[in-house]
């Protein structure tokens, strides 16, 4: 039964409420989101900021995200988004970034002191809606091509709104 | 094909410029589109070299490149720098050697 209003009553906070069915018109559904990975690793050069070709989706609710030319996320839903992004190298120093309309606004990096190296990067950007998009890229310094690797998932990108 | 990034290394090595910060005094970028990397910002005091500069530094921008795999290799090679430690504090001679072992394996151009 829907609930239009609450007349002459209170709710005490205190009490516990077990809901048996469903609770609509709360929260937020948290689309436009996307998540997409390597199929195979990407060749990186050296001193060269270079975008992550992330072409397989685990999901695109909204087919916002371009898997195929761009490699970019242009949300149809004004609001602020959480993205996120992940860059995995051997013996490398690595760097990834996001960056909105073509600039970085986020970056982190470490250094190689794994064999292993992957690196991960989230942050929250506002996006109108329309024309603003995203994009995830790898840097490194090792002055010869490095790959950053596809398997399991450990070159990804991917994102969904917070709130609007 | 040497990359771009060590083709300016040897440009500016060339122009009195020993080195070069790629996240600062000059930015490269590769849209990942099939174009490959491109100049998308340069800020050192010496001018930005033309497509024919850039050429010119072919020879040894693939000669550092080469070196480059070699150092990534002896790097692999030499371990952890903790073990290493570990192995100088216990018998550095044999660090020594096994250091000169890797060395000799995989020589520079």
């Amino acid at each position: 039964m829907a609930i239009d209003k609450i007349q002459s009553e209170s709710i005490n906070l205190a009490d516990n409420f077990a809901f048996t069915g469903t609770v609509s018109g709360a929260g937020e559904s948290n689309t436009p989101s996307f998540f997409a990975y390597l199929s195979s690793n990407q060749n990186i050069t050296s001193d060269t900021w270079t975008k992550l070709q992330c072409n397989t989706e685990e999901f695109d609710s909204d087919s916002d995200y371009d898997n195929s030319t761009n490699y970019r996320f242009t949300p149809t839903t004004a609001g602020k988004y959480y993205l996120f992004a992940q860059g995995f190298m051997n013996n490398s120093s690595i760097y990834v970034a996001i960056s909105k309309n073509g600039t970085r606004i986020a970056t982190t990096r470490k250094s190689a002191t794994d064999a292993d190296n992957g690196v991960s990067i989230s942050v929250v950007l506002s996006a109108n809606g329309s024309s603003d998009y995203f994009e995830a890229e790898v840097f490194h310094k090792e002055g010869t091509t490095i790959i950053t690797e596809a398997s399991e998932r450990r070159t990804h990108f991917g994102g969904f709104l917070l709130t609007t | 094909m040497a990359q771009l990034s060590n083709k300016i290394k040897e440009y500016c090595k060339a122009n009195g410029v020993s080195n070069v910060d790629f996240l600062n005094d000059v930015k490269l970028q590769d849209d990942s589109n099939g174009q490959g990397a491109y100049i998308a910002e340069w800020n050192l005091d010496i001018a930005q070299p033309t497509d024919a500069q850039l050429s010119a530094q072919e020879s040894a921008a693939d000669t550092e490149e080469a070196n480059n795999v070699v150092r990534s290799t002896r790097r692999t090679a030499y371990g952890d720098i903790g073990e290493q430690l570990d192995e100088i504090y216990k018998d550095i001679d044999s660090w020594k050697a096994r250091i000169k072992s890797i060395k000799d394996a995989n020589p520079k151009s």
